[in-house]
This record gives structure tokens, C-alpha cells and sequence, in this order.
């Protein structure tokens, strides 16, 4: 009974305070997004199942994480610079067809994954028919076709 | 501009307006914690004085299951003989576990919704220490007193 009820407020906890946070707060857009979800679900999980762990606690570190999460989002919205150390910039790694060694060696992507990326998404084969690939901040390779 | 397209951006609007408030809720309650509210922090302990000296430090807001602990400083004039008596309301004590008491008591007793105990002094002012968690949540309501005298009221929030 008792964890029916823990896992009911907990739910619906969860549930405003995500509405709170927003549509882009932990939308898994980068990796920190990620670990930021599995951290949460760290926190959040005794305080349904273990009968000592504290509710009150739980909420408090989640929303400390989340609120976190919401205020660095506001100060990445003022400064581009904040934003750009904290969630890294988008590389081209190729245009006009042709692949950016560097880039791609720097930022440990080969020419495999920039085609599995085109055909995933664009059903292309060949990297001539790339016009630009882009890395992402969240590590998902866009490609635009020529 | 379509009717639908109207809607859809009134309710828009109102989706911002409720994230707004949400987040303000976001950092009202961060802020709370912060101050103490859930237990710690500036907020989070009080002292209240008794008759002569006596005084009683402890958490005013706590968590179920969070080790805590009340201290009692009573000065030697409340231990005629060497011996200290305090006394603490029983439903109090019903409601908390793990209870270690240090120094620990001489001799201890329960009488009429009571729970005694003695201690032998020392000299000068005796810190008595109460550690414990509470059981379960809500309003923990104490009487603390040094042998007859009036008791002090203590009371603690204890969230789930």
C-alpha cells in the first residue's frame, strides 16, 4: 500500500515538474541530457521502494537538478558564449561531398557513420551526394543532400 | 488568421503563463531548501530557553528516517546532589527510533505519560544529548524539563 502511494506522488510530482520545466528541459538534445535522466532516475527510485529512503529528499534533489537545468537553460538563452561552452558548437565535417579530415579525426567521427547518418535519414549512399553533414551538439549527424 | 490558428496560440500562451508560475514555484521551493524549510540550513534549527538557563537546541524542520539529534544544556544548579533529572512527554519518545542518549542516563523511568531520566553531573553546565529519527511524518510535538520545573515545548515538522 505504502509504495502505491510513494509511487503515486512521486509520479505526479514528476509529472509538474516537468510541465514546470518546460518541453526542452531534458529532451535528451546532449549527452549531459542523458546522464542528467539517468541521475534523476537514480534519485527518484529508492524513495518509491525502499521504506526508509525519504520522499521529501528525493523531490529535493530532483528538483535541485531540474531547476539547475532550467536556470543554466535562461543563461545560455542571454549569452551565445555560455551556451556554446557549455553545450559545444555544431562541426561541419562535410561539404560539398567532400569529407573534413580534421574535423571528422578531431571530433572521432569517420566517413562510416556520416553515411549510416545519410542513410538513415536521406536513403543516400555515396558521400558525392552530400552537400553539408553537420555533428551536432547532441552528437546526431544532420545531413543536407546536394 | 483561422479561428484554430487563434486558438492554438491563446493556448499557447497560457501554457507559457503556467511554465512561468511553475518555474517560479521551481525557485520559490529551491530557495526554501536552501533557507532550511526541508531540514538544515539557517531555518532548519531553533533553540527556545527554559526556566534558569536551561535551554533546548533542535531541528525544527526534519525528514522521516533523517539521524537527528536534541540537546539540552542544563547548568549545574539543576543537579542538587549530583544527580540531573530530566524529563521528556512519553508520545514523543513513542514516535522516534534509534533513540541514543549520551551521556547515558543513570536511571530511567516512564511515569504518568513521562519518560524520565537521570544523569549524574559533573560540574558546570551538562549538554545532554538526544539522537534519534522520526518513525513517520508530521507534527512531533515535545515537553522537555529539568526535574519539577516548568517544561519547555518543542515542536518539529517531519516530512515524509
Amino acid at each position: 500500500m505504502e509504495i502505491v502511494v510513494r509511487a503515486a506522488v512521486l509520479y505526479f510530482f514528476l509529472l509538474l515538474l516537468f510541465r514546470a520545466a518546460g518541453k526542452r528541459t531534458l529532451a535528451q538534445i546532449t549527452v549531459f541530457d542523458v546522464v542528467l535522466l539517468f541521475v534523476i532516475g537514480e534519485v527518484a527510485g529508492p524513495a518509491i521502494l525502499a521504506g526508509e529512503a525519504s520522499l521529501t529528499a528525493a523531490a529535493l534533489a530532483v528538483v535541485t537538478l531540474v531547476g539547475l537545468d532550467v536556470g543554466l537553460s535562461l543563461v545560455k538563452r542571454s549569452s551565445k558564449t555560455i551556451d556554446r561552452l557549455l553545450d559545444g558548437v555544431p562541426v561541419v565535417v562535410v561539404k560539398d561531398g567532400r569529407p573534413d579530415r580534421e574535423a571528422m579525426h578531431r571530433e572521432r567521427v569517420d566517413t562510416d557513420d556520416v553515411l549510416a547518418a545519410a542513410r538513415q535519414s536521406r536513403g543516400l549512399d555515396r558521400m558525392e551526394a552530400i552537400e553539408v553533414a553537420v555533428l551536432e551538439r547532441g552528437g546526431q549527424i544532420s545531413v543536407i543532400p546536394r | 488568421m483561422t479561428a484554430r490558428a487563434l486558438r492554438a496560440g491563446r493556448e499557447a500562451r497560457r501554457e507559457w503563463s503556467g511554465e512561468r508560475l511553475g518555474q517560479a514555484c521551481i525557485a520559490a521551493f529551491l530557495a526554501a531548501a536552501l533557507v532550511g524549510v526541508f531540514g538544515g540550513g539557517p531555518l532548519g534549527s531553533a533553540v527556545v530557553r527554559g526556566d534558569g538557563g536551561v535551554s533546548v537546541e533542535y531541528e525544527r524542520f526534519t525528514r522521516r528516517g533523517r539521524p537527528q539529534s536534541l540537546t539540552v544544556a542544563v547548568p549545574a544548579a539543576f543537579a542538587p546532589g549530583g544527580r540531573l533529572q530530566v524529563r521528556i512527554s512519553a508520545p514523543f519518545l513513542e514516535r522516534v527510533e534509534r533513540l541514543e542518549v549520551s551521556p547515558p542516563p543513570v536511571e530511567e523511568w516512564s511515569e504518568n505519560g513521562e519518560r524520565w531520566f537521570v544523569f549524574a553531573a559533573s560540574g558546570g553546565t551538562a549538554r545532554l544529548r538526544f539522537r534519534f529519527e522520526h518513525e513517520r511524518a508530521g507534527l512531533a510535538r515535545a515537553r522537555l524539563a529539568v526535574a519539577e520545573r516548568r517544561p519547555v515545548a518543542v515542536s518539529q515538522l517531519v516530512y515524509p
